[in-house]
């Protein structure tokens, strides 16, 4: 009898291990410095979606941020569709610009590190997708888009092939960063594995034409364990400086202008993608509050030599990186794509303007007020 | 004797106009003399590619034009074409099967899309030609008179064209706003062409990632440039698409109409 | 001794059972990446394509010859001398690794880019020369305008150059018996055991 047990016991050991081992075998991700690796590959298809374009529960528009509510890592559905809208760039100044979400930059994705993000993408270039109007299902941004909607956006058609780049996932960009056809969608999963902002935007060539056209925004993936600062923030804003290469073109509109874009030389440099809008609805904070702002350069290929005058940056995480902490910068330098993590206390009531130090560029626009209220 | 004499100039007007008619028809295909030109996507690196004499239709295929096709073929009606060989917009600028209607873009004069590559081919054959093939249409396009300035114009204009393509109102097919030095109208700035093999594989190490534009050399030659984008477009298209940017025109390899191509 | 001979004989029948249900598993997990076409939907069906196909037995066909069968799809020209060779042994590899009963009910068709040089009779000469005349094999060719339209139905690209060479993609294709691209396997000597899963699969069916 005890012998009959002790086989049965063994055998259901080795059984139970084996197939473990077996079942491992076939999932794809594995983890390094517990950072995870190996997604399945991206899926290319037709669906029949005429919902939201935005879906997402902590998904924003710029300088807006939805605070993270949950402890640890979630496993996010987020969608942002590729479509064409024609915005407001600076007062009286329009184009049909090509976006995510139909806004420049795109929505305010906000995530912690280690979260999963599954992502769906549908190229709607060839259809009229209004925004403007507020729909069930969608994310935060939605609202924000149809309540505020300064840009004055009319959805507009002109049928492109697009693909969507998150510089904050570690992938095979061949597979995940592919381009698809108007009317085909895309779905793929990826993992925050750093923390910072990062850029997202469309990779199909010609790159420099399809971002300055407008397809570019950020993700901000908040460290796992945070800022050593948190308890001490009293506001968090986003803000993305990107550049507007247009000329005149057709009737009321303006359009791109490739060889102002080949020679680097933007019609218009801004904040959170008008000209205006940082002057019009100002970020504010109290005298002595402490201001996160969550700075990203999208380019497509100027630099921007961020500062606020009258204030001193406290902190400055370049790239949003905990561990990338600098003290005491009057201006940060900031590469195309890249991004800072920035803090700064308001000393007194009054008028902070932000501004890119290149001052061609803050002539062009490259500036944005804080009020300091008592 | 009178009344014989009228009868027989009568006769022979109308003998006369339908002989100008046909030649007319024929008038409206293009000889394209054949040569060969700098691809941004040659066979081989460095080597031009060379392209035999061949005919294209002067024109964009017209919503007329198509009008007839989908008359005689009625499975290739917007409510009964086969879901393999085209997706839900298909004809969707059309009020009906048989009626264009009248939409900003369903004039009989301008011309067809909305139809999916398979929808162009079936139209070739039965014209009793063929589509293009991507080179021969390439090389179509870029005879412009070897002007390089020109070249560089039609580039810039090329390039604004697709930053603002207005595809909900496109000009008549007539209406060629860039004129070949081959004598086909509207190759630019009306619609994109399907073409034979519109996404061809590519050779060796060329990729179309986004270090694409300057590695095929087109930073320099605003007409490479504005093609390279127009190679993008085209080569991520899906067979079965049916959008506003696609139309198409057919290209004969000879004058022998009665040639006709076994299925 | 006994103890042991049913300690081993217990782990060879566990690892096994785990084999079958790996690839079981296997298979659920992968379904959802075939081409998404579902196999009730025979508006999808290939066999409406009415391209004539001869064979390297001088016989006319088209796809809708093979309804009730499954058809492994392969396509390649006979002056391929890198890649071809390989490509038509994957199809050897996938057609050989099926069961005798999924046999008796699976066809391959490799289709001709080159109607120019792949007469019947120099595909004929190439399936001997292959030793692949085999009454489930067949190599044929078509109008130049049916083989682009094959093509594009499946995915591959091809293009002819000046040297009358041919660049062209690589995959597998399997049709169902109804006539619905079933799986792809796109590639050079990729490994066919999911290939053959899936046609036991759905001959089961």
């Amino acid at each position: 009898m005890n012998i009959v047990k002790k086989n049965f016991m063994l055998v259901l050991i080795l059984s139970i291990t084996s197939s473990l081992s077996i079942l491992n075998a076939q999932s794809e991700s594995y983890t390094i410095d517990g950072m995870t690796f190996g997604m399945s590959e991206a899926k290319v298809f037709q669906e029949d979606y005429n919902g939201p374009p935005v879906v997402g529960e902590y998904i924003t528009m710029a300088p807006e941020l939805k605070p993270l509510d949950y402890k640890g890592n979630k496993h996010h559905n987020i969608r942002l569709d590729a479509m064409v809208q024609e915005i407001e760039i600076a007062e009286g100044e329009r184009y049909r610009a090509w976006t995510f979400g139909g806004v420049v930059p795109g929505p305010v994705v906000h995530i912690r590190e280690g979260d999963t993000v599954s992502f769906t993408m549908k190229n709607r270039s060839n259809e009229e997708v209004v925004i403007t109007e507020p729909i069930n299902g969608g994310a935060p941004f939605m609202q924000q888009a149809s309540r505020n909607n300064f840009r004055d956006a009319k959805p507009a058609v002109m049928p492109m092939p697009h693909s969507m780049d998150f510089h904050a996932g570690t992938v095979d960009a061949g597979d995940k960063w592919r381009t698809i056809a108007p009317g085909q969608s895309i779905k793929f999963d990826w993992v925050a594995n750093y923390p910072g902002t990062y850029i997202y935007h469309c990779g199909t060539p010609s790159v420099l034409m399809h971002t300055a056209m407008g397809q570019h925004g950020v993700v901000v993936v908040d460290p796992k364990d945070g800022y050593e600062t948190d308890d001490q923030v009293d506001k968090e804003y986003v803000v993305v400086q990107s550049e507007y290469y247009l000329k005149e073109g057709v009737g009321e509109l303006l359009q791109y202008d490739f060889e102002a874009a080949v020679n680097r030389n933007p019609s218009h440099v801004v904040f959170n993608g008008h000209q205006t809008i940082l002057h019009d609805q100002p970020l504010t904070a109290k005298k002595g509050e402490r201001v996160r702002l969550h700075f990203s350069n999208n380019g497509p290929s100027g630099t921007s030599s961020f500062h606020i005058i009258g204030a001193i940056f406290d902190r400055v995480f370049l790239e949003g990186h905990p561990f990338n902490e600098m003290r005491g910068m009057q201006t940060v330098l900031l590469g195309a794509s890249q991004s800072a993590t920035i803090e700064f206390i308001v000393p007194e009531a009054g008028h902070y303007t932000l501004v890119d130090h290149e001052f061609a560029d803050a002539e062009k626009g490259a500036t944005g007020t804080l009020l300091g209220v008592k | 004797m009178k009344k014989y004499i009228s009868l027989c100039m009568v006769i022979g007007t109308m003998f006369f106009l339908s002989l100008c008619s046909s030649v007319q028809a024929q008038k409206n295909m293009v000889e394209i003399t054949g040569g060969s030109y700098s691809s941004i996507l040659p066979d081989t690196k460095g080597e031009p590619v060379s392209v035999s004499p061949f005919y294209l239709d002067k024109y964009l295929v017209s919503n007329g034009d198509y009008l007839k096709f989908v008359e005689e073929n009625p499975e290739w009606r917007k409510s009964l074409v086969s879901p393999l060989y085209a997706d839900k917009d298909y004809l969707s600028h059309w009020k009906s099967d048989l009626n264009p209607g009248d939409g900003t873009n369903a004039r009989l004069d301008q011309p067809i899309t909305h139809v999916s590559w398979f929808a162009a081919s079936a139209y070739a054959r039965w014209s009793v030609g063929r589509l293009a093939t991507l080179h021969e249409w390439e090389y179509a396009a870029q005879l412009l008179n070897g002007n390089k300035n020109g070249r560089q114009l039609i580039g810039n204009k090329l390039i604004g064209w697709f930053s603002a393509v207005e595809t909900k109102n496109p000009s008549s097919v007539t209406e060629a706003k860039i004129k070949n030095s081959a004598g086909v109208e509207g190759l630019h700035g009306i619609v994109l062409e399907w073409v034979q093999d519109f996404n061809p594989p590519l050779a060796d190490n060329q990729t179309l990632d986004c270090g694409t534009v300057g590695r095929l050399g087109s930073g320099t030659d605003t007409y490479d440039y504005a093609a390279t984008i127009r190679y993008v477009i085209r080569m991520n298209m899906d067979a079965k698409n049916c959008t506003s940017l696609f139309g198409f025109r057919v290209a004969y390899s000879d004058m022998n109409s009665h040639k006709k191509e076994n299925l | 001794m006994t103890i042991l001979k049913t300690i081993i004989v217990t782990l060879v029948i566990t690892v096994c059972a785990n084999l079958v249900y790996a690839q079981h598993s296997n298979h659920n997990h992968h379904e959802s990446e075939d081409l998404g076409l579902q196999k009730n939907h025979s508006p999808l069906s290939l066999h409406q394509i009415d391209t004539e196909l001869t064979s390297h037995r001088k016989e006319s066909l088209k796809l809708s010859s093979f309804t009730g069968e499954t058809v492994i799809v392969v396509m390649f020209y006979g002056s391929c001398t890198n890649v071809c060779p390989i490509l038509i042994k994957d199809a050897w590899r996938l057609y050989s690794g099926l069961t005798k009963s999924a046999k008796k009910n699976t066809s391959v068709l490799a289709v001709s880019f080159d109607p120019e040089n792949d007469t019947p009779e120099v595909l004929h000469n190439y399936a001997e020369y292959e030793q692949l005349n085999l009454p489930d094999w067949h190599f044929v060719t078509a109008s130049e305008s049916g083989i682009r339209l094959l093509a594009t139905v499946l995915g591959v690209q091809y293009k002819k150059r000046a040297s009358g060479m041919y660049d062209h993609s690589n995959a597998l294709t399997i049709i169902d018996d109804e006539g619905n691209i079933s799986k792809q396997l796109e590639g050079l000597n990729k490994p066919v055991d999911e290939m053959v899963t899936h046609i036991e699969h759905i001959s089961h069916q």
